[in-house]
């Protein structure tokens, strides 16, 4: 029997949900009832999010423009009541369940993101060890009750650096560093994207802010203008994931360091995130003309191979601006290529891309 | 032997070698104390002077505690010395170098990124006054800031002259004084496909040593146009799309500097007579209208519509251009560097000269990097020149200046230079025949200034508007000679009117 609900993956950092509809006129009357009960149930509970076009991703805010706070709904951080369907619940938040109650000592499986028997049965035992009904569903008020124990903040707050500030993820180590003109600030843990699910790699600007978004997003919301998808750095109420890659693409910060942070970025503050795997992340084809006001990771590519031959494209941001433009119309000058400003058949060749 | 002879021939050892020992002793005492000697006719680094009537003393020192500082603009080459270590950062060595010459100066590099038009900046400057000490760059009459360029004649003695190439040397030579100390050279070529070439039966080796016609090429090209037959047809018929056949030639129509070589192919000075008097050679022109209505014949050059100037490098890499250009360094470079790093690919490039008219020796106009030096608005002006020429020559002679030419594919501008810029960049034989054969007979440059401005206003502002016209197409030969002489008659006017 096929389900009636079941999850798209259409690209990073976007996961839209559609409903589809059975056969009804295959089956008798209690396999029809009981197909009706099966679409109507999750229906009931995830209301407005099973209606179609609810799947788009947010519009993306103007730059620089002061925006009214929209954390990336299902874009980049999933919470839902979690519980044993069929097929299996998949996503990054099953994945930070199974992984605080190993921490409990509670779940002995594998972290593999699949809500089974095996996640059930250990969170009824964690709901049996909290006085809660022990019904192994996976709801809001559980998931605080999860946190119980775990730091939210790791160090001492300091004051507002005094220089310029701009911020460096590293990838490898784990970590977000807080810089103040060129000098190393403070260092925060960090948990990033899971490997099907990575953080962005580049160097991208804050594009908006928002206060107490709430559940997965903690108290804090700093978005980042990544033109493919909402990412950005948020706090969490799953504070044990830190440390991790454990996210759905986005930065987790602990909700007290997130609030320090908060306080000394504001919106162009610079972001760069990088890590060993960067170069791998970057290679994308590129099989389209690129022109200003393009967008994409074709675009990113092109701009880290420009900076490979010499040419200073800005940051590697995936947003073809005016300084990537000076830098390609730098290139066609310097191999006698026709200037157009954009990115053709030509400048594939000479970026080795062809 | 006796003892006698035996004690007198070991005592005029003992004095021969004594003898030695304090004449070479002698000999390091004077070594030192000439280096610290001012310099007397000679600088170590090959700037010969004369000190009398001049009005930059050469020879002095800075003096007790004064601190120079001299400010150097140049691009930002886009090469780097080593996964870590950029353009930038090598050339520390040579601030390193000048401050153990001259412990009170300092040299403060600020290098511009390509997409920095800097041409066009220093032009700014000139109107701010805010000048360099020294700018390196193409060199062209327009950068001389008047009263604030200074002439490198006052530091090369007139029976001396550093070892300069001579078309280098023509090239910043204007009334004659020299206005920049030259660096290097750039030739411009075509990247011709060897393969293809090859198998049209082409002599590579014989065009590298004596060049190619007019006829020479198009005959090839027409052979080339042949063996694609009818996909070229086709592709014709079609409006040049989705075509494709086998072009001679795959021109980069944007570039200003293809109608002058042209010009140059035909006859080397075209525009103005070599007495400074204008002129138009009109018989030269209507050969290189007749030229390019050949190229548009039987397919030698895509059809406009195609556009195939944007799709160059994916028809040459694909084997369907025979020739591409103009072929500046940059475009050399890349086809370097594709070769190598596939070697065994089916497209094999190669350098190659323009083809010429037949009745003209070869010459093309090339383009020199030069360091200019500005007049600061201080009292110790003098000074500070005479820092920066010693400052100036270094930077030609260095060993990263040699490195990055070798990267950059131009022709050092100093001959004894070449020598170790040979080992760096490890040109094939036929890199070095092309250098050979393109240096041999050079376009020069009119004399003066007033002709030179002459000159480029001709080329850029009458004939090659005219030339672009005619080759789109738009206007017919009649047409092309009426509009070039009408501007020439706007235009130009003799070089010794004092008016002007």
């Amino acid at each position: 029997m096929r389900s009636c609900l079941r999850l798209i993956r259409r690209g990073p950092g976007v996961t839209p949900y559609r409903l589809h509809r059975l056969w009804p006129w295959r089956f008798t009357g209690p396999v029809i009832c009981l197909i009706s009960l099966t679409v109507l149930g999750p229906a009931a509970v995830l209301g407005p999010m099973a209606a179609p076009g609810a799947m788009a991703a947010p519009a993306r805010p103007a730059r620089g423009a002061p925006t009214q706070f929209k954390p990336c709904p299902f874009g980049c951080e999933m919470e839902r009541p979690l519980f044993v369907t069929a097929p299996l619940m998949r996503g990054s938040d099953v994945a930070d369940v199974q992984l605080r109650l190993r921490q409990l000592g509670f779940y002995r499986g594998e972290i593999d993101g699949i809500y089974g028997p095996s996640t059930k049965n250990a969170v009824a035992a964690f709901q049996r060890c909290v006085d809660v009904v022990a019904d192994g569903m996976v709801t809001g008020p559980l998931w605080d009750l999860l946190a119980i124990g775990v730091a939210t903040s790791s160090g001492t707050p300091l004051p507002r650096p005094p220089g310029k500030v701009w911020l460096e993820v590293n990838m490898d180590k784990l970590t977000l560093t807080v810089f103040s003109d060129e000098e190393p600030y403070k260092t925060y843990p960090v948990a990033i994207g899971k490997w099907d699910t990575p953080t962005q790699v580049g160097e991208f600007a804050v594009i908006d802010k928002g206060y107490n978004p709430g559940g997965p997003f903690g108290t804090r919301w700093i978005g980042l203008n990544v033109p493919w998808g909402a990412y950005g750095i948020h706090g969490t109420n799953r504070p044990w994931s830190i440390g991790y890659p454990a996210s759905a693409g986005c930065i987790r910060m602990l909700n007290q360091d997130v609030e320090e942070l908060f306080e000394w970025v504001e919106v162009g503050t610079r972001v760069v995130i990088t890590g060993s795997e960067a170069e791998y992340q970057l290679v994308v084809p590129v099989e389209r003309r690129l022109k200003p006001g393009t967008t994409g990771q074709d675009v990113r590519y092109v701009q880290y191979c420009l900076r490979q031959l010499g040419f200073d494209t800005g940051p590697l941001d995936g947003w073809f601006g005016e300084r990537m433009k000076k830098a390609v119309i730098a290139l066609q000058k310097y191999y006698n290529l026709p200037v157009t400003g954009e990115v053709g058949t030509n400048e594939l060749y000479v970026l080795g891309l062809r | 032997m006796s003892r006698f002879l035996i004690s007198r021939i070991l005592k005029w050892l003992a004095f021969a070698v004594l003898g030695a020992t304090m004449l070479t002793g002698l000999a390091l005492v004077a070594l030192e104390v000439s280096r610290s000697l001012p310099p007397h006719r000679y600088h170590p680094l090959g700037i010969y002077y004369e000190a009398i009537g001049l009005p930059v003393h050469p020879f002095l020192p800075v003096e007790g505690d004064r601190q120079v500082s001299l400010e150097v603009w140049s691009a930002d080459w886009p090469v780097r010395r080593s996964q870590e270590l950029s353009y930038a950062e090598s050339i520390r060595n040579i601030v390193y170098e000048l401050q153990r010459a001259y412990p009170g100066v300092s040299m403060k590099y600020r290098l511009f990124p390509l997409e920095e038009d800097l041409p066009s900046r220093v032009l700014e400057s000139i109107k701010t006054s805010e000048l360099p000490d020294i700018y390196i760059g193409p060199f062209t009459p327009d950068l001389l800031a008047g009263q604030r360029s200074i002439a490198l004649t006052a530091f090369w003695g007139r029976n001396a002259r550093p070892t300069c190439d001579t078309i280098a040397l023509a090239y910043v030579t204007m009334d004659r004084d020299v206005w920049a100390w030259p660096i290097w050279i750039e030739i411009p070529g075509l990247v011709g496909n060897k393969t293809l070439l090859g198998k049209l039966g082409a002599d590579i080796a014989g065009i590298l040593t004596a060049g190619w016609t007019w006829e020479e090429f198009i005959q090839l090209a027409r052979k080339a146009s042949a063996m694609s037959g009818a996909a070229a047809a086709r592709g014709q018929e079609n409006g040049g799309r989705g075509s494709d056949g086998i072009y001679g030639l795959v021109i980069n129509e944007g570039d200003p500097t293809w109608f002058e070589y042209l010009l140059s192919a035909r006859s080397p000075a075209m525009l103005v007579k070599g007495d400074g008097t204008p002129g138009l050679d009109r018989q030269g022109l209507l050969d290189v209208a007749g030229f390019l209505e050949e190229l548009r014949k039987d397919h030698i050059v895509p059809p406009p519509e195609m556009r195939a100037s944007h799709r160059m490098l994916e028809l040459f890499w694909q084997g369907k251009a025979m020739t591409i250009g103009p072929a500046w360094p940059g475009l050399v470079r890349h086809a370097r560097e594709r070769s190598i790093k596939s070697p065994s690919g089916p497209v094999r490039p190669v350098l190659l000269p323009f083809p010429r008219h037949p009745a003209s020796p070869y010459s093309v106009p090339v383009r020199v990097y030069a360091g200019y030096i500005y007049r600061q608005l201080a009292d110790d002006w003098r000074e500070r020149a005479r820092l920066a020429a010693d400052a100036l020559a270094r930077i030609a002679h260095d060993a990263n200046t040699i490195w990055l030419m070798a990267r950059l594919g131009v022709v050092p501008a100093d001959l004894g230079e070449r020598y170790y810029w040979q080992d760096e960049a490890r040109l094939s034989y036929e890199e070095n025949a092309f250098i050979a054969y393109s240096t041999r007979v050079p376009a020069t440059p009119a004399a003066t200034r007033c002709q030179r401005e002459l000159y480029n206003k001709m080329l850029a502002g009458v004939i090659t508007p005219a030339l672009r016209e005619f080759w789109d197409g738009r206007i017919s030969r009649e047409q092309l000679m009426e509009m070039i002489e009408r501007g020439a008659r706007d235009l130009l006017y003799p070089c010794d009117n004092a008016s002007h």
